[in-house]
């Protein structure tokens, strides 16, 4: 798996898998695919939404070029109190959680559709939670 | 004195602390009967908030870096009503919080009040914040 789609509120778009940082992560992370779940707003990163992932995926957040620091346009696995979670940024993001800065690991960034999407992803500060899946893409 | 919070169709009653923060709940009370959309905060942790110029106060708090002089809070508890002077907000949390800025820095406000009955209500209804959106709420002085 190189690519995978996202598709949240009617809107998709694509992202390529970025093993540069974390070869291990991005290895887990396609492994757990596809998914579903509810994107939520992030309470502790700021401007981002998350995805609860599969608790094994814990083991992986920290390695490589992690950092709190998530860019628009990336997706990084950053742990949460319950385990890990998939931060999705549509603004500034720096991974947090209630004892401090934590740091996420990269493993994808889009590479279409970004902008509608995030638009979409960022609504749910107004209008709540909404449904995603994430598939390998074919 | 107490105050009544209303939330999604949920009432809470809450006791003011005047005599630990006087200047504090003073200015509280003259921005009530208070309106607006409970919001799940991005930085803070479990909690809610609500962002109104009219409730700005930078004699009680010149920044939200600045420790008030009472009842400094940056800490937050389920049932504390926090007001935080310098940025006009109020939170309300459901869980473990913390008042933070934009970035994650740690901020202070002033723990005005503690709700004394309707908490475990309150927290549910606000707890839904997160998954369904913002959320109408009014802080009025209770008359009972």
């Amino acid at each position: 798996v190189t690519r995978i789609r996202l598709i949240a509120g009617g809107i998709e778009a694509t992202a390529e898998l970025d093993g540069e940082g974390s070869p291990d992560a991005v290895r887990a992370f396609a492994a757990a695919l596809p998914m579903d779940g509810e994107l939520l707003g992030s309470v502790w990163s700021g401007n981002g939404c998350e995805l609860a992932l599969p608790e094994a995926l814990r083991g992986v957040v920290g390695g490589g070029a992690a950092s709190v620091d998530v860019p628009v346009g990336t997706l990084a696995i950053a742990a949460s109190a319950g385990g890990a979670v998939l931060i999705i940024p549509y603004g500034i993001v720096k991974t947090h959680l209630a004892t401090g800065p934590v740091a996420a690991t990269r493993v994808a960034r889009f590479v279409a559709g970004q902008n509608a999407f995030l638009a979409r992803v960022e609504r749910t500060f107004d209008e709540g939670a909404i449904a995603v899946r994430i598939v390998p893409e074919a | 004195m107490r105050l009544a919070i209303e939330v999604g169709g949920v009432i809470a009653l809450a006791r003011l602390h005047v005599e630990d923060a006087p200047a504090a709940t003073r200015r509280f009370v003259a921005a009530l009967p208070f309106e607006g959309a409970l919001r799940q905060s991005r930085w803070s942790g479990e909690t809610t908030y609500v962002h109104d110029p009219t409730l700005v106060d930078l004699a009680l708090q010149r920044d939200s870096r600045a420790i008030p002089s009472e009842r400094p809070r940056s800490i937050m508890c389920a049932g504390d009503i926090h007001y935080g002077p310098a940025r006009g907000n109020i939170g309300l949390a459901y869980g473990q919080a913390q008042s933070r800025a934009i970035g994650g820095e740690n901020t202070w406000g002033v723990h005005v009040a503690t709700v004394e009955r309707g908490l475990e209500e309150l927290v549910g209804a606000l707890r839904t914040i997160r998954v369904r959106g913002p959320l109408r709420f009014v802080i009025r002085a209770d008359a009972a």
